[in-house]
């Protein structure tokens, strides 16, 4: 049974449709990039399968629940989102704000145990965050909050994790470091993600799926070989770009090329063989 | 997900993540708050028009209770000043500073705003123009001993807030910015309408601007009765929503997607702040200051834990209110100066005093 289930989603803003007919499934420990122009719906398709965003038509199932039987609790016990760039309050303290990650598993009166205050030790050692506990907000930078609200997402001990943009604010150190942490937990520990990436190069390393979103509806689907190619990319992005093998391991390196550096490309130049 | 995790382990390096939550210190500091109101009580029950030593009070208090007996060593007329005159008195004030503290403080949360005061949603605007006609309608109607112009203010006050609720509903939705919005419209609305009538009715006018004001002149026993159990159940309804505000200071959906639900939350919160701002308005008067500084100054000491700032906000509120309410019947004896004015006066220097004392963000 697939983890995460969408069947003919349309997501609309009023009168302006974002997404239309979007179908496709996420099995159990699979990591799935989304990958698209900006613009093209991701961070919608976010809050549609977290409710936050009412569903114009189309089912999203969870574990094979659907989401419009279940209440927003029992959806976020399930389901933790680590959004592009969350306001956060600037006089709470980091720990704090990770402890919130709990908020699911507490019910109404209850206060924090000593376990959910140790699973939120955990998940910040996890994001090595933890050295930043008792600073607050206001103080810390860009890519420190960043790496918070992955943690506040562990914490929440999800199923599935959405993931919108997790790299953006990140050095190359941390961004690698955060999707080999995803990684291993999809491997070892049986979570499942769905990340929306704007990298190619870091979909086609750690996705195990990609979908490729372009004007609303799904372009192509499946490994990151049979989507990320040159001409996938000239179709939906509108640029031109190299897709060779990564010598390493195979897998899809897009390479762009400055205008007026080397020969021209045309479609199809030196891409052949992914 | 961590299936390591059970209940005695040890970190490393005595790493103690509970100094980070600060929850024991912040107990402590909410149940001193909480006593300092005995003792606050008792001092103001013993100054006034005739001093009162604090053991005579304490025994006269304690007498009342069903279960002790003194014998009396004091005179009738001065268990009245204390019990009938001056009681209810400071448990009004008491009262009507908890009460805005925390609607005040709930407000914030909500709007999510260091500017927001319990009188943003035209309560106060409306609560002035029930009061006003009230006064105008001159009639001592004696229901309850309540009085025409605390009634018609607390359904004013209450009718301003539903209007602005009602118009700023969109769907099922109740978007804070467009609640703020009809807010300040309402409010205006009212307010030129009050002091239209406040212009052209020449006689009643002097009344009114003391009431305006803010103050407790004329209490009655029945005041109390009527205001504690609102104020109780609305402050006590609130507090328990306390978690649910802190993870709202993240914004609504991040706060849907940690399982809040975020419009009941609104709804439940609107509601019994509304209620409460509407019950210390209506006896009490417009009293400024109080709702929207009180809340900060907790914050600047003890943090923005909501689980603690609004119990904090109740007691700390209802000292404040008390203590500026001794001052405003002894400093210019026996003239009266009304509340809204010594709370601004002392509260603000007081305020600045904190502000200098931190840098760091405090919202």
């Amino acid at each position: 049974m697939s983890r995460l289930q969408l069947e003919n989603v349309t997501l609309a803003y009023g009168e302006r449709v974002v997404l239309k007919g979007i179908s496709f499934e996420v099995r159990p420990g699979e990591i799935l990039g989304l990958v698209g122009p900006n613009g093209c719906g991701k961070s919608t398709l976010v809050k549609g399968i977290t409710r936050v965003l009412p569903l114009r038509s189309g089912q999203v199932f969870l574990d094979g629940r659907d989401i419009a039987r279940m209440s927003i609790a029992q959806i976020a016990q399930i389901v933790a989102v680590v959004p592009q760039s969350p306001t956060l309050p600037e006089a709470f303290t980091a720990f704090e704000i990770v402890l919130m990650g709990r908020t699911p598993h507490l019910g109404f009166l209850r206060y924090e145990s000593q376990r959910d205050v140790e699973i939120v030790v955990r998940a910040m050692e996890m994001t090595h965050t933890l050295s930043l506990a008792g600073r607050r907000i206001g103080e810390l930078s860009g890519g420190e909050r960043q790496r918070l609200i992955i943690a506040r997402a562990l914490a929440q001990e999800p199923k599935i994790v959405l993931l919108d943009e997790p790299t953006a604010h990140l050095d190359i150190n941390y961004q690698i470091e955060t999707l080999d942490l995803i990684a291993t937990l999809c491997d070892q520990q049986g979570l499942t993600a769905l990340v929306a990436l704007h990298d190619l190069n870091l979909a086609a390393q750690y996705c195990h799926r990609v979908v490729m979103i372009s004007e609303g509806r799904i372009h192509a689907e499946g490994t990151p070989r049979e989507v990320i190619t040159a001409q996938n990319v000239r179709e939906v992005y509108g640029v031109q770009v190299c897709v060779y093998p990564h010598p390493l391991n195979n897998l899809p390196a897009t390479l762009i090329t400055a205008k007026g550096n080397g020969k021209k490309l045309v479609d199809g130049d030196r891409s052949g063989g992914i | 997900m961590f299936p390591s995790v059970t209940k005695g382990e040890e970190y490393s390096a005595g790493f103690a993540p509970a100094r980070f939550l600060r929850r024991r210190s912040r107990l402590y500091a909410l149940i001193v708050l909480i006593l300092l109101l005995i003792p606050a009580i008792l001092l103001a029950l013993s100054i006034g028009s005739t001093d009162i030593p604090f053991s005579t009070t304490a025994k006269i208090l304690l007498s009342k209770l069903p279960f002790v007996s003194f014998s009396p060593t004091w005179s009738g007329p001065v268990e009245t000043a204390i019990v009938d005159i001056r009681l209810p008195r400071i448990l009004l004030a008491a009262i009507a500073g908890a009460a805005l503290s925390v609607a005040g403080a709930t407000y914030q949360g909500l709007f999510r705003n260091p500017l927001a005061d319990p009188y943003l949603l035209g309560v106060a605007q409306g609560a002035g123009l029930g009061a006003v006609v009230g006064f105008m309608l001159h009639l001592g109607w004696g229901g309850w001993g309540l009085g025409l112009v605390s009634v018609l203010a607390f359904l004013g006050a209450l009718s301003a807030a539903f209007f602005v609720y009602y118009i700023g509903r969109v769907g099922r939705t109740l978007p804070m910015t467009t609640l703020i919005l009809a807010g300040v419209a309402v409010g205006a609305f009212l307010s030129a309408i009050t002091a239209y009538l406040m212009i052209t009715s020449g006689d009643s006018l002097h009344g009114i601007y003391s009431w305006l004001m803010g103050g407790f002149s004329s209490p009655k026993w029945v005041q109390v009765e009527v205001i504690l159990p609102f104020a109780a159940v609305g402050i006590f309804v609130i507090c328990l929503y306390g978690r649910h505000l802190n993870v709202m200071q993240l914004d609504e959906e991040q706060a849907q997607q940690l399982g809040i639900n975020v419009e009941l939350t609104k709804r439940v919160l609107l509601l019994a702040a509304t209620l409460i701002t509407a019950v210390a308005v209506c006896f009490g008067g417009i009293i400024g200051f109080v709702g929207i500084i009180m809340p900060h100054a907790l914050r600047l000491v003890w943090g923005p834990d909501y689980r603690f700032l609004l119990p904090m906000a109740a007691a700390a509120g209802g000292i404040f209110l008390i203590l500026a309410d001794l001052l405003a019947r002894t400093v210019l004896a026996p003239q009266e100066i009304p509340l809204g004015i010594i709370t601004a006066f002392f509260g603000a220097p007081f305020f600045i005093y904190l502000l200098r004392q931190r840098k760091r963000a405090v919202f």
